[in-house]
């Protein structure tokens, strides 16, 4: 049972429901009503909600790590650069722990209030850069995404706090690996540390809910006529919108909720989007309505290189973006920055999973702006760029804290120029000339009356084949160039299904022949020598082992009767006893006589070595065979004619075989194999060299 | 689908699913693909010059009379 109090402002009936809230936003007229020391007090007023579109609300029970909680209030907070986002208080054991849970554009992040060791001491926000890294107590090692300033503006429910409306607070946000989140809240001193987890509604247990929300969401798209000329105008995402154009009048305007105020004319080129705004469709199982339209583009040696972006709605979804570069499509959307391992100069990063090659690095300026964005958008505003890729994959880092492009001098004397113009002004906490780049951006928005929102976005965006976005958006597109390969345009030359049929055909090849070798009938036919030598050695080899002598150089054998089978290969393998430094040749036929069948074939030995320059060397076999492709079945004879160049070559000792294992046949097959790899080797790398033709960090350059 | 060009692969497949079965098939026949080519001689011609033994020896065999 809660604790009942009269609200101070207006007399309702406010409830503290849990034990450990220090405030409850009174639902009739807006007021804090604090509770300490057994009094309740009235803090000041909030404004009322902004209607951001959520499927949280107060009671909302779920549970997070096994631990139940039910959402006790929220309040609103603008950004600096204008958003909007809901902040969420989670009541865990009945607010003896409480969580934060903040909401914006469908993503969600869960922090709990940590309390910091005594060893330990944060860095004041002001020491803060982009990029640097913090070890934070808990976390580890963790990197700041944000740094920048935020103002309360409405609440609601119960709260473990006391909000200060209106009054702007410093912070800094930090991302780390596994979807760590943490924030440095600079309203005390030493800033305060809130740390923990990028969750989703399903971790949160409430899965049925956010699909109840993206089916009861529809588009809250909202008709108003343009300030400047009359025009209807359809804000499609009034919510969360902050810039509309009128694409009659080329007029930038102020949105609020739907409410439009005009800010300036545009000076832009005339820009027709290939996809109409306005237009829906389904892209990558997601509904999408196409609410912007921005070119963009880099200079590079006086050429100027354009692309168009498209802004897209989901409900219940963060913004998308479907770019358009030279007729290569890609969608994507921003992605945390924490588990991007980014090292400034490294040529690669690591980011969800894959390893990134660095691409290019450019100043990106926006030349056109058509439709609605939930940034405050202007023509000409211009970001440091930086592209990775992994095809079929982009991985795209903008800072804006680069926005102006001024060197740190420039700023150090654009600072000196501002000092002695304002000298009524209180100097600055430490001397110019000790500001870094970061410093001076902060001191200039300063004295300006701006807050400087330093900020680094990472978007992942994956290729689309344009016939996708024309079939998703009732579009005509033309085809991308053939010649000119997109940076994450997929190398389909030579993909995995490739390299595994490949392979698989070379394994398929070698066993082919393994298996052949081993099942091979290789039988003996024949087995007999031819020797050289005079007519009485001749008898004598005659009388004792069968074998033909002949006198001199040359000596002829006739072998009859031999009993052939059919597809069997025939190899005649000779050897030549004693040849050395010389040569000898055997010159036969393989015939039948009945069917007239013949083969003639020749078979060289020759055997050279010596020693020259210090060193042996050798140059042929006294071995060597022929290869006969197989015959009919049946008896034949060979006639086989012996040479030699030197006496010393005393025989000749010929061997015939059938059913022959082979090992050239698989050779052959795989060699055709390889021709077969090698085509779409080449395509591949044509095709990556073109695709990095553009790029200053190409693999295939030297010069980079 | 952009991420795979299973129609190029399977075409590859294919062939070398063909180049296999054509190995396959030149061993089980005993087909030597750098084999001398094999001649006819009619035995008639055989018999005439006295059999196949004078016939390789003839003058006749070597001046082309094959």
């Amino acid at each position: 049972m809660g604790t009942e109090a009269a609200c101070p402002g207006c007399g309702a009936p406010v409830e503290f429901g849990l034990a450990n809230s220090l405030v409850v936003v009174c639902e009739s007229c807006h007021s804090l009503v604090g509770r300490a020391d057994g009094h309740f007090q009235n803090y000041g007023k909030v404004a009322e909600l902004a209607d951001i579109p959520s499927p949280l609300a107060i009671g909302v029970q779920g549970t997070y790590q096994g631990k139940p909680f039910v959402v006790t209030g929220r309040i609103q907070i603008q950004h600096a650069a204008g958003g909007t986002w809901n902040e969420w208080y989670l009541a865990f054991r009945d607010g003896q722990l409480w969580g934060w849970l903040s909401e914006s554009q469908g993503r969600y992040a869960l922090t709990y209030r940590k309390k910091v060791p005594g060893q330990v001491e944060l860095p004041h926000l002001d020491t803060l850069d982009i990029e640097q890294e913090l070890t934070i107590p808990g976390a580890g090692l963790m990197r700041v995404v944000e740094i920048g300033q935020a103002t309360t503006l409405a609440a609601e429910g119960e709260l473990p706090f006391r909000p200060h409306p209106g009054e702007p607070v410093s912070y800094a946000d930090l991302s780390g690996s596994g979807g760590k989140v943490a924030t440095l809240d600079g309203s005390e001193t030493p800033p305060a540390l809130y740390q923990g987890q990028a969750v989703t509604l399903a971790r949160l247990g409430l899965s049925e809910l956010a699909a109840q929300f993206r089916q009861n969401t529809q588009t809250a798209a909202v008709q108003v006529d343009c300030p400047s000329c009359a025009a209807p105008l359809t804000v499609q995402t009034p919510d969360q919108s902050l810039r509309v154009t009128c694409g009659t009048c080329d007029a930038l305007h102020d949105c609020n909720q739907g409410n439009l105020a005009f800010l300036a004319k545009l000076e832009q080129p005339e820009a027709k989007p290939k996809i109409p705004l306005g237009t829906t469709g389904t892209l990558a199982g997601r509904a999408f309505t196409v609410i912007g339209f921005l070119q963009r583009q880099v200079t590079w040696q006086g050429t100027v290189y354009p692309w168009y972006e498209y802004l897209l709605s989901c409900p219940g979804e963060p913004f998308h973006w479907l770019i358009d570069s030279e007729q290569h499509w890609s969608l994507g959307t921003e992605i945390p920055a924490g588990p991007i391992e980014y090292r400034a100069g490294a040529r690669r990063i690591s980011a969800t999973g894959r390893s990134f090659r660095l691409y290019d690095k450019s100043v990106a300026e926006t030349v056109v702006v058509l439709g609605e964005f939930y940034w405050r958008v202007e023509v000409g505003e211009k970001v440091q760029a930086t592209d990775y890729i992994a095809p079929p994959w982009s991985l795209s880092r903008e800072s804006s804290h680069h926005t102006d492009g001024r060197t740190r001098h420039q700023l150090f004397e654009a600072a000196s120029d501002l000092s002695k113009e304002h000298t009524d002004q209180p100097p600055p906490q430490k001397p110019l000339h000790r500001m870094n780049r970061s410093d001076l951006l902060q001191h200039l928005a300063g004295s300006a009356g701006e807050v400087a929102t330093r900020e680094v976005h990472y978007t992942a965006c994956r290729y689309i084949p344009h016939t996708d976005v024309a079939d998703a958006f009732a579009v005509k597109l033309r085809h991308p160039s053939k010649r000119r390969p997109g940076r994450i345009q997929p190398n389909l030359n030579l993909t995995f299904a490739h390299v595994l049929v490949l392979s698989a055909l070379v394994v398929a090849a070698v066993l082919t022949g393994m298996i052949t070798h081993m099942t091979a009938p290789q039988r003996l036919v024949k087995n007999t020598s031819i020797m050289f030598g005079n007519k009485a050695s001749q008898r004598k080899s005659m009388r004792h082992n069968g074998s033909f002598r002949a006198p001199d150089k040359a000596a002829t054998l006739h072998l009859e009767s031999l009993k052939l089978d059919a597809r069997q290969n025939i190899r005649i393998r000779c050897h030549a006893y004693s040849v050395s430094n010389s040569w000898a040749y055997v010159d036969g036929h393989l015939y039948n006589e009945e069917t007239g069948v013949v083969i003639p074939f020749g078979v060289e030995m020759s055997y050279y070595h010596g020693v020259s320059g210090g060193e042996s060397w050798s140059e042929g076999s006294p071995t060597s065979s022929v290869f006969l492709s197989a015959v009919p079945a049946g008896t034949y004879s060979v006639r086989l004619s012996a040479q030699r160049s030197h006496r010393q070559t005393s025989s000749i000792h010929i061997q015939i075989h059938q059913g022959v294992p082979r090992w050239t046949t698989t050779f052959l097959l795989l060699g055709a194999i390889l021709a077969l790899a090698a085509y779409p080797a080449y395509r591949y790398f044509t095709f990556e060299m073109a695709r990095w033709s553009e790029s200053d960090y190409s693999p295939y350059s030297n010069s980079s | 689908m952009y991420t795979s060009n299973n129609f190029a692969a399977t075409w590859y497949g294919l062939v070398g699913a063909f180049l296999i079965g054509s190995c396959v098939t030149i061993n089980a026949l005993g087909y030597e693909p750098f084999s001398p080519s094999r001649q006819k001689i009619a035995p008639a011609k055989m018999r005439q010059a006295g059999g196949a033994r004078a016939y390789f020896s003839s003058p006749a065999y070597y001046r082309g009379g094959k």
